[in-house]
């Protein structure tokens, strides 16, 4: 007989945690006490005035609704594209690992490195994007937030992919004997096999997207600045110079709250249940 | 009699030609850039001749010529990887302690680490950057790093059966002795994995250098790849700057969907 076994109770883990603690309060819950300290601060103490300011105010909003279409447009592409790259990726043979470091480059690139190469002084790859398609310069707002859309999709569909190969390899090779011995297709191998693998790694990889995908600082603009009057209420400091920006801010961890607890459950979900026994399954 | 043997290789019915589209998407700009950074001579934006010019430049810093890349370069190694030990010190015993203990408010304390990572990472940068901390850039990064690799390294250690410690515990095998010398190494690719990935956050990142320019030598060497005048020299940083990245890509690339997911495949 097994008896499953547990985590003990043991308070003393606390110990274990503690310096860890104490460094994200001192690192992170200080600026975040000191941000919603400064965003009710008003002349004459604490008001909520700046909030209604804000809350009021139309460039808030038309903010938010392109941070939230940003956000929609490169996930509706990267997630499908992810996976789609991910299916397809050579499994074993010399080119595997080839074609998984020429995927992981644009994560290990850094964002100064991926800037530039996006946007070379004066007109760059991103520039000469546009000179050979549309008619219209690249302060065009839709026409810069194509080019974040397209820079948002090299930098981040190898994040998906990645997360999705990875659970694609924790499929036993005998899964896909015996789908060919029943002579199944292609499509129906991904249906039945492939799909409740990674669906919850889907999940995952759509959340981290998400929440990144809503703060994103329009990164290759940043250098230019004023280029760009939209994206992210938060992180694009253009917008957060006609707004209050520990205001604006505080309502962004406000809006994250909520997202944060959805993910955390996605992200336990397999925790509650019962580990399956190694071994067992394959 | 033999009966012929499946084709195991040819089975999974993998195409070619969306990888390889894909990879040549990856690819090209980096490529533009890597070609414009041995560009000495200029027409425009096109080089017209090559040479390895822009690199010697890069680490000559001549006195007085206004590029102390050098300087920044050297700083952003030593705070990338003192980021990167410090946070594996806070996490591994924190992650052991979530992995392995039920204790008070251990799920809310959890979450709480969730929600300071998915935070915007600007929230931190723009207080560390407002002190007087003439170093703030691995402050304000540690409080992204700790608890990412917390929850990957959770993970980690959850995948370690239980029945592993229980083993241990019967057959006398002292706790401390335990962790160290049998249970961190068996997880010691994921625990290189998690400081390679803080490592390279902290290289790359530019939450404090974005806010407040100049702000520390550290924070110059990532920013500045975007501000360098000289087109060919900006490329030769830029470049530079990926080489860490590249190189731990062989040992990075099969693991790094494990990370990215939060420890949960």
């Amino acid at each position: 007989m097994r008896r499953s076994l547990e985590r003990h109770e043991n308070q003393k883990a606390w110990l274990l945690v503690a310096p860890a603690v104490l460094v994200m309060i001192m690192v992170a819950l200080v600026p975040l006490i000191d941000l919603i300290d400064q965003s009710i601060r008003a002349e004459g103490g604490a008001s909520p005035a700046q909030f209604i300011g804000t809350i009021n105010d139309p460039a808030f909003w038309q903010a938010v609704g392109w941070s939230a279409g940003f956000a929609a447009v490169c996930l509706l592409i990267e997630i499908p594209l992810g996976i789609w790259i991910a299916a397809n990726l050579p499994r074993r043979g010399p080119w595997a690992l080839v074609a998984l470091m020429i995927v992981a480059l644009p994560i290990v690139t850094p964002l100064g490195t991926a800037m530039f190469a996006w946007r070379l002084p004066e007109d760059g790859l991103a520039e000469a994007l546009i000179s050979a398609g549309v008619d219209a310069g690249i302060t065009q707002p839709i026409v810069a937030l194509a080019l974040s859309v397209l820079v948002d999709i090299w930098s981040w569909t190898s994040l998906v992919t990645l997360i999705i190969y990875a659970g694609l390899g924790t499929i036993p090779q005998r899964a896909y004997d015996m789908a060919r011995v029943d002579g199944a297709t292609r499509g129906q191998v991904f249906g039945s096999i492939e799909w409740p693998r990674i669906a919850h790694l889907v999940l995952i990889a759509a959340f981290v997207r998400l929440l990144a995908a809503l703060v994103t600082p329009a990164s290759i603009w940043s250098s230019g600045v004023d280029r760009l009057p939209l994206v992210s209420p938060c992180a694009h400091c253009s917008v957060l110079q006609t707004l209050s920006p520990p205001v604006v801010l505080t309502l962004t961890v406000l809006l994250y709250l909520p997202l944060a607890f959805i993910f955390f459950h996605v992200l336990t979900r397999g925790d509650l249940a019962p580990a399956p026994k190694p071994g067992r399954a394959r | 009699m033999s009966q012929p043997k499946p084709d195991i290789a040819k089975h999974r019915e993998r195409g070619v030609i969306a990888p390889s589209l894909f990879a040549i998407f990856t690819c090209a700009p980096l490529l533009v850039l890597v070609s414009m950074s041995f560009g000495v001579a200029w027409d425009g934006l096109a080089p017209t001749r090559f040479g390895v010019d822009n690199y010697l430049t890069l680490f000559s810093t001549p006195e007085g010529d206004g590029y102390d890349w050098r300087d920044g370069f050297g700083a952003n190694a030593l705070a990338s990887i003192v980021v990167a030990i410090v946070t594996l010190l806070l996490a591994i015993p924190a992650a052991f302690a979530f992995a392995r203990f039920r204790f008070l408010g251990d799920r809310h304390l959890f979450f709480w680490l969730l929600v300071l990572l998915v935070l915007p990472g600007l929230i931190y940068g723009w207080f560390w950057s407002a002190t007087a901390l003439a170093w703030p850039r691995p402050v304000a990064q540690l409080a992204v790093t700790v608890p990412l690799a917390v929850w990957i390294l959770e993970g980690a250690m959850r995948r370690v059966p239980l029945e592993v410690d229980e083993t241990a515990r019967i057959d006398g095998i002292r706790p401390g002795f335990f962790v160290v010398r049998l249970f961190l190494p068996m997880i010691a690719a994921e625990i290189a994995l998690v400081g390679a990935v803080a490592f390279l956050f902290a290289w790359g990142d530019l939450s404090v250098a974005e806010i407040r320019e100049n702000v520390s030598v550290a924070a110059r060497a990532a920013g500045e790849v975007i501000r360098l005048d000289n087109p060919g020299l900006a490329a030769a940083a830029g470049v530079v700057m990926l080489v860490p990245g590249a190189i731990l890509l062989a040992f990075l690339a099969p693991r790094l969907g494990r990370a990215l997911s939060l420890g949960r495949v």
